[in-house]
């Protein structure tokens, strides 16, 4: 009984310790709350030809994200705001900085990749086989880990351009 | 006597909480002299981390469910993940704890070894047979017992274990024979999650200490190494047994028995594709319970179990993303086991067993039509050697000298169609073909709907079975105590599971049913002739649900709690089976307590009563863990101190069939204090 009342006084000393409620450790994360964050520092690494008052990310096709993209919108990042949209259509892309391809997209990722030929907007997908059909950037997961390959010859045709920084984090497709 | 032991057990404790004082003490005085980032909790976290560090974020996956990394709600399973926080936050020391706080899983000691049951199943006599367990996809179950080892003979230091995928469900799909009500993969640590030279060193109760020493490094030529070697040693506990309170035993007292020693030796390099692994282990444990009739309360009766192996996979990336990966291994198991006989005179009576055996496997990923992942699979194995002896020493006698020698030779193929954007059909199966046993196809068959976003409903169909083992088939003392049974068959399984998984603002939510048929059970039994045999003995069916809430909170916060209700019935006479509780409920709480220097870990389990052999039962308990952890406490120096059973709960599981006693006590509140410190 003494034991377990010395227990319980010490696990109350340290419990009314806990002042800053900081995490002690790393913890496994939903993708899509690591892949959200990714699209934002994206931001950091891309000049576009055009420049804008604000940074546009949108999301083309079944949203994956949820939630998980709610913390990005309205975010300052390079001293511009972060807008989230949701582009409904090929045609509605046009004022996208940031387009990232649903997996929805799948079937349709051809044309819609022909539609925004010339826009300068980075394509990004998480879907296999995006890259080589010509997306930018496409996030894959490796060891519980997410990265992502880049699709070079597409950048190089656009008008974006991409810091060496990112391009050494990503791992090299050969466009089909 | 038991008074003083009972003073000096009050000394050791104020000692030990003295000790847990002053961590905290200092762990407060270290965290104004080295204030450290803290690591990230929060997708806030996430934001402000450069895009580098970014990358070595984990997210949820699972690599065992369909043998390529896929996401959790895709698998065609109902999946836990243990990853090597939670091992650290709760103190784990063995698979059998990481096991223990899994939903509905149950492990339980009888101070030999750990036995390992799921889903209501868990008979006696049997050595963990029916859970398949893999080490880096490498099937660790050996050739004699088929024993999946997840005590201290593991071959693995727990320190080393980057993940553990607990896969409930058969798996003889995928992987063949074993894989009856489940698959445990478990994932070592990459040269980059160690990143240099680590030591660690633990004490415990009973005189128990361990060291360990491992080195990780990634070199500029992209050469991937881990080396690591552990050394254990416990004296264990005296122990007493009311079944042997008599003048000629002692009055019932083991002492000295307990002990235990292990060793064992990690490595893996990887280059480019290539990845060449070898582990081994040996483990060496005193018997005290007087099993198998052995001359009770003598340190001369003991078990020891080894085993090695030496994997070489390669993996090849092709265009559209196709994967090709080629494995070849070898394995070894040897088992020796002393076992001080009375006849009389006093004999020891040994028991040898040797398995080595290799295999070669080649493995294909493919895509049809850009949307549809398919897998295909070979694998042969070639028992070369699997040997049991039995004998005794002096004056000699031979009882046994079984040497069998077998192959088995298995196909598989498992496709992942995406029908609709909301519906994902995984069907596959596998055929096997065993030396001496008719061929037999698994499928296994998962619609998966996700009818919302964050709602995954899956439901699974999935056949398995398992070949009988060495041990089983041919094992007998010279009919003192256990005779042999050639003509067992394979049992086989069919199993129905329900299953939804829910994210709901922070909360990750899991409610799952099951019912299972198993046909041609093999049971150790007590024939007419009183000598213990392994029969085919008939069908059983189970039932269980299961419920988890899983929730992380932004401060660093995370909980856990899972409720399980299973029941197995033999189909003949509608009789429980026993050993097994019929609720299950496990609560796993982690707090930091002092900013990022010291936090908390407290594990509670309730299980229910458990009938055991006598049919009696063995009365429900609750159990509390805590861990308290301060990484980082000087730079490089991580502390924890753990203590298990808090509350001292006296409680006993049931026991098998060679013993005695019809239940077996385990630990009352036992302590580990760990430092690790990175060079």
């Amino acid at each position: 009984m003494k034991r377990f009342i010395l227990i319980t006084v010490l696990c109350g000393i340290m419990l009314s310790l806990q002042i800053l409620p900081l995490c002690a450790q790393g913890r496994e994360f939903d993708e899509y709350e690591v892949k959200a964050v990714f699209l934002a520092n994206f931001f950091k690494f891309v000049e576009w030809p055009t420049g804008n008052r604000s940074y546009r990310l949108c999301i083309y096709g079944s949203d994956p994200f949820g939630e998980h993209v709610k913390i990005l919108d309205g975010m300052k990042i390079r001293g511009k705001t972060l807008e989230i949209r949701r582009p409904v259509s090929a045609r509605a892309v046009n004022d996208c900085n940031i387009l990232f391809i649903s997996s929805s997209e799948r079937r349709r990722i051809r044309a819609l990749l022909d539609a925004t030929r010339g826009l300068n907007l980075l394509t990004v997908g998480d879907t296999e086989g995006y890259a080589q059909e010509g997306v930018m950037v496409n996030f894959y997961i490796e060891a519980s880990k997410v990265k992502f390959e880049i699709n070079l010859d597409s950048i190089k045709r656009s008008r974006i351009g991409i810091s060496s920084q990112l391009l050494k984090l990503g791992r090299m497709v050969d466009h089909e | 006597m038991e008074h003083k032991k009972f003073g000096k057990k009050v000394v050791l404790l104020r000692g030990l909480l003295l000790q847990a004082l002053l961590i905290v003490l200092f762990s407060g005085v270290f965290h104004v002299l080295y204030g450290m980032e803290p690591e990230p909790q929060t997708q806030k976290d996430l934001i402000t981390m450069p895009i580098e560090e970014l990358m070595g974020v984990g997210v949820s996956t699972v690599l065992g469910a369909s043998r390529y990394e896929q996401r959790i709600s895709d698998a065609p399973a109902s999946i836990s993940i243990i990853t090597s926080e939670e091992i650290k936050r709760y103190g784990y020391r063995t698979m059998a704890d990481v096991l223990n706080s899994v939903r509905g899983f149950f492990v339980t000691y009888d101070r030999n070894y750990n036995y390992l049951g799921s889903g209501g199943f868990l008979r006696q006599g049997d050595y963990n047979t029916r859970m398949l367990l893999l080490l880096d996809g490498h099937r660790m179950n050996n050739n004699i017992y088929d024993t999946a080892a997840v005590g201290n003979d593991f071959i693995l230091d727990l320190d080393l274990v980057d993940r553990v995928e607990v896969i409930r469900g058969p798996g003889s799909s995928l992987y063949g024979s074993n894989a009856f009500f489940g698959v445990i993969n478990v994932i070592t640590k990459g040269s980059s999650h160690i990143n240099g030279l680590e030591v660690s060193a633990e004490a415990g109760s009973f005189d128990t200490n361990k060291q360990r020493a491992s080195f990780g490094r990634k070199f500029g030529n992209g050469l991937e190494m881990v080396l690591s070697a552990t050394r254990y040693r416990s004296k264990g506990q005296n122990l007493s047994y009311k079944e042997y309170d008599s003048p000629g035993t002692n009055f019932g007292s083991s002492d000295n028995n307990d002990l235990e020693d292990y060793s064992s030796f990690f490595t893996n390099f990887k280059l480019s594709g290539l990845n060449v692994q070898a582990a081994y282990g040996s483990r060496k444990k005193g018997i005290p319970t007087g099993a198998w009739s052995t001359v009770f309360d003598d340190d001369r009766t003991r078990s020891v179990d080894a085993q090695g192996y030496i994997d070489v996979n390669y993996h090849k990336r092709f265009e559209n993303s196709q994967d090709l990966v080629v494995r070849l291994f070898y394995d070894y198991y040897r088992y020796d086991g002393k076992y001080l006989l009375d006849y009389p005179p006093l004999t020891m009576n040994r028991d040898l067993a040797v398995g080595k055996w290799w295999g070669t496997e080649a493995f294909y990923k493919g895509k049809i039509g850009d949307r549809h992942t398919v897998i295909a699979g070979l694998e042969y194995r070639d028992n070369f050697l699997q040997q049991q002896k039995n004998w005794d020493d002096s004056p000699y006698a031979n009882y046994l000298d079984d040497n069998r020698a077998s192959y088995s030779i298995g196909a598989y193929a498992q496709g992942e169609f995406i029908i609709t954007d909301k519906v994902l059909l995984n069907a596959g199966g596998r055929y096997d073909h065993y030396k001496d046993f008719s061929g037999r196809f698994n499928p296994r068959v998962a619609l998966i709907y996700t009818p919302a976003d964050k709602t995954a409903v899956k439901l699974i169909y999935g056949e398995a079975y398992r070949i009988p083992n060495a041990y089983e088939l041919y094992y007998s003392d010279g009919n003192v105590l256990q005779k042999a049974n050639p003509g067992l068959d394979p049992e086989t399984i069919r199993t129905y599971e329900l299953v939804l998984e829910q994210y709901v603002k922070g909360f990750r939510l899991s409610l799952s049913g099951f019912y299972y048929d198993v046909d041609r059970l093999i049971s150790q039994q007590t024939g007419a002739d009183g000598l213990l045999v392994f029969n085919n003995t008939g069908r059983a069916d189970g039932r269980g649900v299961q419920f988890e809430i899983e929730r992380k909170w932004s401060g660093g916060i995370s909980g856990r709690f899972s409720y399980a209700f299973q029941e197995v019935k033999s189909s003949a006479d509608d009789v429980d089976f026993g050993n097994f509780p019929k609720h299950l409920a496990k609560l796993n709480f982690f707090t930091p307590i002092i900013s990022n220097r010291l936090a908390a870990g407290i594990e509670v389990q309730y299980a229910s009563a458990q009938k055991n052999l006598n049919s009696t039962y063995d009365g429900g308990y609750t159990l509390v863990n805590a861990t308290f952890l301060s990484e980082k406490i000087l730079r490089n120096l991580d502390l924890s101190f753990s203590i298990y059973n808090v509350l001292d709960k006296k409680y006993s599981n049931p026991a098998s069939r060679e013993h005695v006693q019809s239940d077996i006590e385990q630990d009352g509140r036992t302590f580990r204090l760990k430092a690790t410190y990175r060079f």
